[in-house]
């Protein structure tokens, strides 16, 4: 009887060992915390092709840089001095307003909400634009600023482009391509952005 | 003495049950982004200083990337159109071999007065890139040779995207911009061909983890607001052009590469 139960005991405690061993075997294929991928998860079936939140988000970001870079470039076409300012904001002018009438009409196509009003952060950069004195700090504010959100949004259009399954979602994409790369182009040529603040993530 | 020994084979098998339970907890678990860390960090590493400003691993690794671009998309290109009857094909074909053709003499111009090494073969992945070419049968042949060359223009799209974003070298900044019109165009002309399987392209982007996060599917039968056009407040007098073209076309127009045999040599960096 004794010895049945010390049987036990030892399977007992073997059993709860190896469970013990093999727990971090399962929790370890989780281990950077994020569930697996299910590309599916939000998509819906247009005429269009597929439609994914990464999608409705691309759409969405269009429409919230046209918000607060339009009057971003009015305002520094009011307040800076500089002709490469001047003329980086004609193009942001002009660039936005084009995206902006692709995305209000790609957005109605596929049923996809669009925001009227810029969002916290870009009010905050516009908010920072209103605060800086004219001349060569407005000037260094107003580029930095606006060159690192095209330099931000840039890969993720880039992502977009590759993997989308929407047709009028790649064509979006092709066109933010295009016009973020002239902005960032022109927002360079002011001379007044700093690199090294944008490498280093400081901006 | 048997007492004894069954003692200590006890002992050991606790002291190994503790350690490989302990192991997870203080080893594999705290190190577990060790990888991705790692990944993330080569802007501190090997930066050199040049003339045309700071040089970073990641702005190397994109000239090399260009350089071995070409070194299998020439001769994938030369084989299309060999082997295909398709227009649409060899029509993409042309443009692979123009582009790649620009865009090596580009890639060798920055290689040299960087001093960067460049390979003069493909890889072992694009070297198995070219032989599942060669190998398809002529009914596969278009689909494999657009779904391979349209995979890899996809993936390095944001990585030129990345660098073109980053960097603060003015050699590697206007390659980056040079690669990313050749490298759309490229996209938009395999795309063209109607070879391309998007879904798989979907399903390779996807990557391990991560599920895509974005608004809310739009409810059927709900029309959103209609959403007011961006407009200027005051009177702005704008004069420039929107930089999008003919749906299908991407700009690639620019000056002539100078040619690399011209430019004097710089020793390589380390």
């Amino acid at each position: 009887m004794p010895r049945i139960n010390h049987s036990a005991l030892v399977i007992a405690a073997l059993t709860t060992t190896v469970a013990a061993l093999a727990f971090p075997v399962w929790s370890y294929s989780d281990r950077s915390g994020t569930g697996v991928s299910n590309t599916a998860a939000g998509t819906v079936n247009t005429q269009w092709g597929p439609l994914t939140a990464s999608d409705r988000s691309l759409i969405v970001r269009v429409r919230l840089a046209g918000l607060w870079e339009a009057p971003a470039g009015e305002k520094a076409m009011a307040k800076s001095s500089s002709a490469t300012v001047k003329e980086a904001a004609d193009h942001l002018l002009v660039g936005h307003g084009d995206l902006d009438e692709r995305v209000r009409k790609v957005a109605a196509q596929l049923n996809v909400e669009l925001p009227n009003q810029p969002n916290e952060a870009q009010q905050g950069f516009l908010a920072q634009m209103d605060a800086a004195p004219a001349g060569k700090e407005f000037d260094r504010v107003w580029a930095s600023i606006l060159r690192k959100a095209h330099g931000t949004i840039f890969p993720d259009v880039a992502a977009i482009r590759n993997q989308t399954q929407n047709t009028l979602v790649r064509q979006l994409a092709t066109d933010t391509n295009q016009t973020v790369l002239d902005h960032i182009t022109m927002l360079e040529k002011t001379g007044a952005v700093d690199f090294d603040a944008i490498a280093n993530g400081l901006i | 003495m048997p007492r004894m020994n069954g003692t200590l084979l006890v002992g050991l098998a606790i002291a190994g049950t503790v350690g490989a339970l302990a192991y997870p907890v203080f080893y594999s678990y705290p190190h577990r982004n060790d990888a991705a860390t790692a990944a993330a960090a080569p802007l501190a590493g090997d930066t050199v200083n040049t003339q045309w400003g700071p040089l970073t691993p990641l702005d190397r690794e994109l000239i090399v990337r260009v350089r071995l671009a070409g070194l299998w998309e020439l001769p994938a290109g030369q084989q299309a159109m060999q082997k295909s009857s398709n227009p649409a094909v060899r029509e993409a074909a042309q443009h692979l071999i123009t582009g790649h053709n620009d865009l090596d003499k580009r890639a060798r111009n920055a290689s040299q007065l960087l001093g960067v090494p460049i390979p003069n073969v493909p890889n072992a992945q694009q070297q198995g890139f070219l032989d599942q070419m060669t190998a398809a049968s002529p009914a596969d042949y278009d689909r494999v040779w657009a779904q391979l060359l349209r995979q890899a223009h996809g993936n390095i799209l944001p990585v030129v995207a990345t660098v073109r974003n980053q960097t603060r070298n003015t050699l590697v900044r206007q390659l980056a911009s040079d690669t990313n019109q050749t490298v759309l165009d490229h996209i938009t002309i395999l795309e063209k061909t109607g070879q391309v399987d998007f879904e798989k392209i979907a399903e390779n982007a996807a990557g391990p983890s991560a599920s895509p996060t974005g608004p809310p599917p739009p409810s059927p039968g709900v029309v959103p607001p209609v959403a007011p056009a961006v407009e200027p407040t005051t009177d702005v007098v704008v004069s420039s052009k929107p930089s999008p073209t003919t749906p299908g076309t991407i700009n690639t127009n620019r000056p002539e590469a100078p040619d690399p045999n011209a430019l004097p040599t710089q020793t390589p960096t380390p």
